[in-house]
């Protein structure tokens, strides 16, 4: 009891959790400004191929839903950290992280196909722009994966219960926030772009 | 909750069952359907499909936040974080596009 007391606020917050949606509110601003950035380039294409051209909205829209239910995989974790049952937990933490590798394997596959086109990092702002915001929401993804990964290891060797501490729910909210940010890409990138 | 700190374990007290977000993902995936399938319709273009990709992109975001993030579950500090870099990042984003005139541009 005395460690959960450590971890409080004075107001009776846990530091962490308070600390992740600080932290998550500022990534909100990071991605507001990529996002901004290729609206304000995404008709520079100095002659390249341009959205219209380039994205493949049936393809994107399954790597959405891909990414959508692992936020359900990953919520169902939680649940299951909730109620202690480390089998569900490990069952569903896998899931999710098996599902974000199914959605960067289709980044990659989209990225290897835009350069295959003609799109390249350094072909025109809008391929920039374009590149920046989606490479590094994929960094997020790939961030998620490796913390998810640990906590499979973690709850092997130790059991993840909640008196070790509340990184299942950390892991959660970062990995709950990669997919808002997707659903506002996947709107405002793609689907409004074409 | 008559503490000075407020017990972790309550926080969770209003959470959902497994079930109940089974139904919110099917609710999810049902919106991301209907937000590509009304970009095939003929005719439905413009300010409608505009606005209507935005609204169902709006839901979709908040639906999660509230449910799977569980911050409608969260103290108002939290709620007040979150929802202050979500404002943070709509005034960024209206502030750079205006900078260059490119706002409506846009949409």
């Amino acid at each position: 009891m005395a460690a959960e007391v450590a971890h409080t606020t004075t107001a009776g917050l846990d530091i962490r959790k308070t600390a992740m949606w600080a932290f998550l509110a500022s990534e909100l601003m990071f991605f507001g400004a990529l996002i901004s950035t290729f609206l304000l380039y995404r008709g520079r294409t100095n002659g390249g191929p341009d959205a219209h051209e380039l994205f493949d909205i049936p393809f994107t829209s399954i790597s959405s839903f891909v990414l959508l239910m692992s936020s359900l995989t990953m919520v169902l974790a939680h649940n299951a950290w909730e109620r202690n049952d480390q089998r569900q937990l490990r069952l569903w933490l896998l899931s999710t992280a098996g599902l974000g590798m199914v959605f960067l394997g289709g980044q990659f596959f989209e990225f290897s196909t835009f350069v295959h086109e003609g799109l390249k990092l350094d072909t025109s702002p809008f391929g920039s722009s374009f590149y920046m915001l989606t490479g590094f929401h994929g960094a997020h993804v790939a961030v998620g994966v490796l913390m998810l990964s640990a906590m499979v290891i973690v709850s092997y060797r130790v059991g993840l219960t909640k008196s070790r501490g509340m990184n299942v729910e950390l892991v959660a909210l970062y990995w709950h926030f990669v997919d808002i940010i997707w659903i506002v890409i996947f709107t405002v990138v793609y689907l409004l772009q074409v | 909750m008559a503490t000075d700190t407020p017990a972790v374990e309550e926080e969770h007290a209003d959470h959902l069952s497994p079930a109940n977000y089974w139904g919110i993902a099917l609710f999810l995936g049902i919106v991301t359907a209907v937000e590509v399938a009304i970009t095939y319709i003929p005719g439905y273009d413009g300010a409608l499909l505009v606005i209507s990709l935005l609204v169902l992109g709006v839901v979709k975001f908040l639906t999660v936040v509230a449910f799977f993030m569980h911050l409608k579950y969260e103290p108002f500090t939290m709620n007040f974080m979150f929802y202050f870099g979500l404002l943070g990042a709509l005034a960024l984003f209206i502030a750079m596009l205006l900078s260059f005139r490119a706002l409506f541009d846009n949409f």
